[in-house]
């Protein structure tokens, strides 16, 4: 045990202390984490989200209950219609509720909200709004509204916290950038607080209709299993994976430094022990295994850590051909023989790809496995002969975790890693 | 000369700039003070209003006004009444 002690100062540890979600399996992290601890799908075919004259699937993963139009609706983003803005500041007031009623110096708060695409939704109903009423007017909340910045911004304002604000947006990476960029501010001593996290919601034609087009998108056809059964749509690391399938999503935490969270007594949920990022240098949308490996080896290094120390991997396993198999080979390289004994899963089979949020939403399945000692499936599995490690097939497992590691890839050749920790009060 | 209900504007009023219920609208009322419609706002009201009624207001007279009778002038004098409300 003494070997795992932390060499630095608790001015330096970081902690997680508050973590909130929404996904298409629910509008809090606790009702997602028991969809994906149950092995439940989120994913359904939606004819209206996804109408067959303009889209080229239909089948997606949906928020319900929050969001623009719906009964309840949030009256302060009631201008704001782009849904990334709603599920991502019902995301950050879920992880910032631990700081109820604590006394705080709002201005070393800093917030880092991230996405890849941002307002994108309103970007293109005001457009087609403006097509349809012949103008070249667009609505005036427009602009505003597509920034990427504008989470943080509205984040700031709700829950009036005042530090640095900043708006990563690194595609599929993007959750995992804003995670290390808060950690960053907390160690430079920019802020005591941080909300970190990203948002998503893309589902608009251009976007869809273009993944689609790379064939980076699972377009399930009659006799596919998941024709009949849009939930298995999705399936990491499986023989018969055929593309990602996208969704919609927000995952927040709130970090902190030990010593600041000693101060508030505030809960610890998990300690950030490594970090890297990395860039491939090699393509605008191929993984790259070499710099992936790179990546996941400084994130060790970083940490202290051997590979035999990492029990659970969360992987980014999209349920592309080439990312599933680009990972699992980098995986063999940088575990070596204990890559066989890493217990490995993607929620991306429950969840969907939700872009640059995803990796936020994994990064805290990844503290709430090692708090509960519990790894959520990677569903939808038929296993692959080329890809023969362990990825927690159809049901969750219950094992001794100590360090966890997630990863995730984006376009543009962007890379993260974050090793976590149990929390034991050292 | 066209007739339009007041309630009609005042709805489209309403819904552009996510009026609360329990804000009264009539003409004398401001459109910053009273019914907080911010200048952002006001440009999305305006809109809302021209393309629902079909008719084009210039830049100068959208910088003159300042409450909902403003917007009832401008469109009386381009042949629209408004009933009483």
């Amino acid at each position: 045990m003494s070997s795992d002690r932390s060499p630095l100062s608790p001015d330096s540890r970081i902690v997680v202390v508050g973590v909130g979600a929404v996904t298409c399996l629910g509008t809090d992290w606790q009702t997602t984490w028991e969809g994906l601890a149950s092995g439940r799908g989120g994913l359904r075919r939606d004819t209206e989200r996804l109408p067959g004259d303009k889209f080229l699937v239909d089948i997606g993963g949906f928020v319900n209950g929050v969001g623009p139009g719906t009964p309840g609706e949030d009256a302060r983003l009631a201008k704001l219609e782009a849904r990334f803005l709603h599920y991502g500041l019902k995301a950050a007031e879920e992880a910032w509720k631990p700081m109820a009623g604590r006394v705080f110096d709002r201005d070393r708060v800093a917030v880092v909200a991230a996405s890849a695409f941002g307002g994108v939704d309103v970007l293109d109903q005001e457009r087609v709004k403006a097509e349809s009423r012949g103008r070249l007017n667009l609505g005036p909340y427009t602009v505003p509204t597509l920034l990427i910045n504008q989470l943080g911004g509205q984040i700031s304002q709700h829950l009036e916290l005042y530090g640095p604000g900043f708006a990563p947006s690194n595609a599929c990476a993007s959750g995992g950038h804003a995670i290390v960029m808060g950690a960053l501010l907390l160690r430079g001593g920019m802020a005591d607080f941080v909300l970190c996290g990203a948002a998503e919601s893309a589902f608009v034609p251009s976007i869809v209709n273009a993944f689609a087009t790379m064939k980076a998108l699972a377009t399930i056809k009659p006799g596919d299993r998941a024709f009949e059964a849009p939930e298995q749509a999705s399936r990491p690391f499986s023989a018969d994976r055929c593309g990602f399938v996208m969704s919609e999503a927000a995952g927040m935490l709130a970090l902190t430094t030990l010593e600041q969270a000693r101060n508030l007594g505030l809960e610890v949920l998990a300690e950030l022990t490594g970090m890297a990022v990395n860039s491939d240098g090699f393509h605008m949308a191929a993984p790259h295994g070499p710099r992936i490996e790179t990546c996941l080896n400084l994130a060790l290094k970083n940490s202290g850590l051997t590979p035999e120390k990492i029990d659970h991997y969360n992987a980014h396993g999209t349920s592309t051909s080439v990312n599933d198999k680009t990972e699992t080979g980098v995986l063999r390289r940088v575990f070596g023989e204990h890559a066989g004994g890493l217990a490995i899963c993607s929620i991306k089979g429950a969840l969907g790809h939700s872009l640059g949020a995803a990796s936020a939403v994994e990064a805290i399945t990844t503290v709430e496995s090692l708090r509960r000692g519990q790894i959520v499936p990677t569903i939808n599995y038929v296993p692959d002969p080329e890809l023969d490690l362990d990825y927690v097939p159809d049901r969750s497992r219950s094992m001794d975790i100590r360090y966890a590691m997630s990863a995730s890839f984006g376009f543009g050749g962007t890379n993260n890693a974050l090793v976590f920790r149990r929390w034991i009060d050292d | 000369m066209t007739e339009i209900r007041r309630e009609e504007l005042f709805s489209v009023i309403r819904q552009a700039a996510k009026i609360p219920a329990n804000i009264l609208i009539s003409d004398s009322s401001r459109f910053v003070q009273d019914l907080g419609v911010d200048s952002l706002d006001l440009v999305g009201v305006l809109l809302s209003i021209q393309d629902t009624h079909e008719f084009e207001l210039t830049d100068d007279e959208i910088a003159k006004i300042e409450n909902v009778g403003d917007v009832v002038r401008l469109m009386d004098q381009r042949g629209m009444k408004l009933s009483a409300a």
